[in-house]
């Protein structure tokens, strides 16, 4: 049984575990969007 | 579905039908990423702050709550329209908090990633850097630690606790 505050610092990695793919994700999503822009003007 | 061709423009004089698919698709494709984006983004704010609650919760007020409320009212109100500043103060809040962190279990990894992160509200990319240096450092730590939750050198004593 872990304590309260081993348990609250898993919170925080899982919370950064998901910031980090929701960055990755926009990233794909911004190079999406310009390779798209590109492809139409350029 | 991802198509970077040149012959994707709906705009050009030789567009077909196919490239006009191979933009819609495209269009698409980026919608499902951001609306993925979207609910990892919801559920890292709500990680983060049940971690700043049980932190509050063993005396280690690291503040950071009042960060995450910040940042899901701004993603809330960036999807009307407004609310950027709202999410700036937030992650800058949230940075803060993550340094603190670094501060109190004296690992320079979450240090730094704090620092990066509250940055990063600012300048691009850096949050990304910051949340990494996060997760690897709060691994680390978690590592060093027993299941009873003793920390490897103990709390730094000019670290001041803020909301």
């Amino acid at each position: 049984m872990s304590s309260p505050e081993v348990n609250a610092l898993q919170e925080l990695r899982k919370g950064s575990f998901y910031a980090i793919i929701a960055n990755v994700l926009i990233s794909i999503a911004v190079i999406l969007v310009v390779g798209s822009l590109f492809a139409t003007f350029v | 579905m991802f198509s970077f061709s040149s012959s994707a423009s709906p705009y050009s004089s030789s567009a077909s039908p196919f490239s006009l698919f191979a933009s819609v698709g495209s269009l698409a494709g980026v919608l499902i990423l951001e609306i993925l984006a979207l609910v990892f983004t919801i559920l890292s704010i709500l990680r983060l702050r049940s971690g700043f609650r049980g932190l509050e919760a063993v005396g280690k007020d690291v503040g950071g709550v009042t960060g995450t409320t910040l940042w899901i009212i701004g993603v809330v109100l960036t999807i009307i329209g407004v609310g950027a500043i709202l999410t700036l103060v937030g992650l800058i809040l949230i940075g803060l908090a993550i340094r603190r962190v670094g501060q109190i279990y004296n690992v320079s990894n979450i240090n730094i990633g704090g620092i990066l992160i509250a940055i990063g509200s600012v300048i691009p990319f850096l949050a990304f850097i910051g949340f990494i240096l996060t997760y690897v450092g709060l691994g680390k730590l978690l590592n060093t630690m027993g299941p009873g939750g003793q920390p490897p050198s103990g709390p730094s004593p000019g670290v001041t606790p803020t909301q």
